[in-house]
């Protein structure tokens, strides 16, 4: 067993200045992916990349990784991914086919949200965030998974 | 088996090769994708789904089962990663 130095400079700096940018560029990524180059699985993959970065430096501390647990993130994926189905499923049962967002009535939602969005659009928009929501958890899940050390007991 | 390997890789890649040449060339306006495909997108995109990102609304809407199922398939890689590499004791 080798002694690990953990470098608090090192995770302060990341956690402090670098993740939080990492984040906001995903979410930036995510919700500007109407207009401009970026979408579900890449503001997912970005955002990942943020939260990975921040654990990396922690020195594979495996006990330190109280922000997202491995039973959180497997609901987050299902969740996420639960997102996209429904709204598919909504189609049928608003009267249009499958994964036909235009005819799930969701114009309330510029109430909340000021936007003119139109039903589509905002479909369009619910399901990024379910893809983003599921590729996030499923690529932090295989990091926690692949760099975890057994030492005898259960997970998760 | 490794001698007779060598010459069916060689085989392969002259066909492939050979196959490459009679492809359209990159961005040639005259090819059979830019000349009914692409145009159909560009033109109904705006109308039909309404928002600016051509590549945004075939991945979400035109395409939307192809979507799912990317979705299905990463979900999938990380269950059976879980699956995998969770232990659980035996005895």
């Amino acid at each position: 067993m080798t002694e690990r130095h953990e470098s608090v400079l090192l995770h302060f700096f990341v956690r402090t200045f670098l993740a939080p940018f990492i984040m906001l560029f995903a979410l930036y990524v995510l919700v500007h992916g109407e207009a401009s180059p970026g979408g579900g699985f890449q503001g997912g993959a970005i955002f990942a990349a943020g939260v990975i970065i921040s654990r990396l430096s922690l020195g594979l501390n495996q006990g330190s990784y109280s922000f997202l647990s491995r039973k959180t993130l497997l609901i987050l994926a299902c969740l996420g991914l639960g997102t996209f189905t429904f709204m598919g499923i909504a189609g049928v049962l608003f009267g249009g086919s499958f994964l036909n967002y235009g005819v799930v009535p969701l114009s309330w939602l510029d109430y909340i949200w000021p936007g003119d969005l139109g039903q589509r659009q905002m479909g369009i928009f619910i399901i990024e965030g379910g893809i983003a929501l599921g590729v996030f958890a499923t690529i932090i899940l295989l990091f926690d998974f692949l760099t975890f050390e057994t030492k005898g007991e259960d997970v998760p | 088996m490794n001698k007779l390997a060598l010459p069916i890789v060689i085989i392969f890649a002259i066909i492939f090769i050979f196959s490459t040449s009679t492809l359209p060339n990159r961005a040639d306006v005259n090819s059979p994708s830019n000349l009914h495909v692409s145009p159909t997108y560009i033109e109904h995109t705006e109308k039909d789904i309404g928002i600016e990102n051509i590549v945004s609304a075939v991945l979400a809407d035109y395409r939307g089962y192809d979507t799912l199922g990317e979705t299905f398939v990463i979900f999938t890689a990380g269950v059976a990663v879980l699956a995998v590499m969770t232990r659980r004791r035996t005895s």
